[in-house]
């Protein structure tokens, strides 16, 4: 019995690297599937934490095994056509794990505060300014993406932007223009309605960090 | 080219609508009765279709293109409902009178001066200039999304490429749905069967990452090739997709096309779509194409 543990413990770390792949895991929601309502309904909740955001793990899982594999093998060609699935499926990953952070509950939403609310301010005006501002960038990305509050450790100051698909920012706090059920074709009312679940504190975290405050 | 006669709004190929119909048009008192038991009949039988059949209408009349609207969103050939139970009314309705639309109107906004980019309302000519001199940089994006949002979708431009909505139609046979024609011999010649294409097809379609398009496209050698394009592409934007060719067949992928009857799920979509793909219609652009080359 000893033996076979010792066999076990060593197996995995010795398994690991022979596959040489990173994984990762899908993390779970800091708070119920139907916490966000009625801003964000139960259903598309489970559908995009279980299903979209599942399917980017598993995405991101095959094509990083392929990956290590293909470098096992000094294929360069291969490596070079993963690397689409890798930025897709990687990216999604990190950005809706960053994305569950950035929402609470809506009895729990506070305005920014601190330090992140002065940059607001001195950036934006006001609260309002801000969120006209992201609206109408995130309003105005084509197809599927994502709109971004962040900050620039270039130009000190915060900066709204898009990313196209799935590509990855490193932002202060995120939030998606995902098509959901509820607002079916209309983004801006999804728009309007979903600054009721941001997180200011998580936004206001990060800022700290990025700013080293 | 308009619609076939018998997909056109006004000739109810539906028989229980027809009896429908008929029964409203009854004025006796005594006629009332039947309807009601008709329609009880109808309800019980059906609840969902029965209140389709009530609530329906036909997709609106177009806004005749002017000076001010260079482009139009023509009306679907056939009703909102017509592809029910695989593709569902609501989807129909918002994907045609609302994302289409917007295409449209975004489109006549980005092109409002510029009359050189018109081509009569031909949006199929427009498209080819897409990532080209021909348009200026500053509406290049607006063009090239909005343009061929509307190109990729379009029922009818006075004779070109007719896409999206006019290759599906609703069938007598869903589940048995085959290619026609020339194009069907081309598809087992180059695909050993049909199954083995639908495989392909669908493979490739559900490969393609996030919002685009799926396409069976007709090459300059004259061979058919499956291919897919990101966000509002296709293969008439020879300066700006990998694969150019001439339109046979194509699905939209956009979530929009299939969220609130497939939700996440784009291949139970797509095993739905081929139930209404219209090959009667494809066969007709494939011989047009094969023509041209």
């Amino acid at each position: 019995m000893l033996r076979s543990l010792a066999t076990r413990r060593l197996a995995a770390p010795l398994l690991q690297a022979r596959g040489m792949a990173t994984q990762v895991k899908l993390p779970d929601l800091p708070y119920d599937y139907s916490a966000l309502e009625p801003v964000i309904n139960a259903e598309i909740m489970e559908l995009h934490h279980k299903k979209h955001h599942q399917a980017y793990v598993n995405g991101v899982n095959k094509a990083l095994e392929q990956y290590a594999e293909a470098e096992h093998q000094g294929d360069v060609g291969k490596m070079i056509g993963l690397q689409g699935a890798i930025k897709f499926n990687g990216g999604g990953h990190i950005n809706h794990s960053m994305f569950w952070k950035m929402l609470c509950p809506p009895k729990e939403y506070e305005d920014p505060s601190g330090a992140l609310e002065q940059a607001i301010e001195a950036d934006f005006g006001a609260l309002d300014g801000l969120v006209s501002k992201f609206n109408a960038a995130a309003g105005g990305v084509q197809g599927s993406g994502w709109g971004w509050l962040a900050y620039s450790p270039e130009s000190k100051k915060l900066v709204i932007t898009t990313t196209p698909n799935q590509d990855p920012l490193q932002p202060t706090a995120g939030l998606v223009p995902l098509l959901g059920i509820d607002y079916k074709n209309d983004r801006p009312a999804y728009l309007k309605e979903v600054w009721k679940v941001v997180n200011w504190a998580e936004a206001g975290r990060r800022f700290k960090e990025a700013t080293g405050a | 080219m308009p619609p076939p006669a018998a997909l056109h709004p006004t000739a109810c190929q539906h028989q229980s609508t027809l009896a429908l119909v008929d029964l409203m048009r009854l004025q006796s008192l005594r006629a009332l009765p039947t309807l009601a038991v008709w329609l009880a009949v109808l309800c019980a039988a059906s609840p969902a279709r029965a209140r389709r059949l009530l609530d329906d209408a036909p997709a609106p009349a177009p806004v005749p293109s002017s000076p001010a609207q260079p482009f139009s969103l023509p009306p679907l050939p056939y009703y909102y409902s017509a592809l029910e139970p695989w593709i569902d009314t609501e989807t129909m309705q918002l994907h045609h009178d609302k994302h289409h639309q917007a295409a449209v109107d975004k489109l006549n906004a980005a092109v409002a001066n510029r009359s050189s980019l018109w081509f009569g309302g031909d949006v199929s000519q427009l498209v080819r200039l897409a990532g080209t001199d021909a348009v200026p940089a500053e509406i290049a994006e607006a063009v090239r999304n909005n343009a061929g949002g509307h190109y990729n979708h379009q029922v009818d431009a006075g004779g070109a490429e007719q896409l999206f909505w006019t290759l599906m139609a609703p069938k007598d046979d869903p589940e048995d749905n085959q290619p026609v024609g020339e194009l069907a011999d081309a598809i087992w010649a180059q695909y050993d069967s049909f199954d083995a294409f639908k495989q392909l097809f669908n493979e490739a379609a559900v490969a393609r990452s996030g919002c685009g398009w799926a396409w069976l496209i007709i090459g300059a050698d004259k061979r058919l090739s499956i291919t897919t394009t990101p966000n509002q592409d296709g293969p008439l934007m020879a300066a700006l997709v990998p694969e150019p060719g001439t339109p046979v067949l194509v699905v939209d992928v956009h979530e929009h096309a299939y969220y609130l009857l497939h939700r996440n799920r784009r291949q139970g979509y797509l095993d739905s779509w081929w139930n209404v793909t219209n090959w009667e219609q494809a066969n007709e652009y494939y011989a047009a194409a094969l023509a041209n080359y």
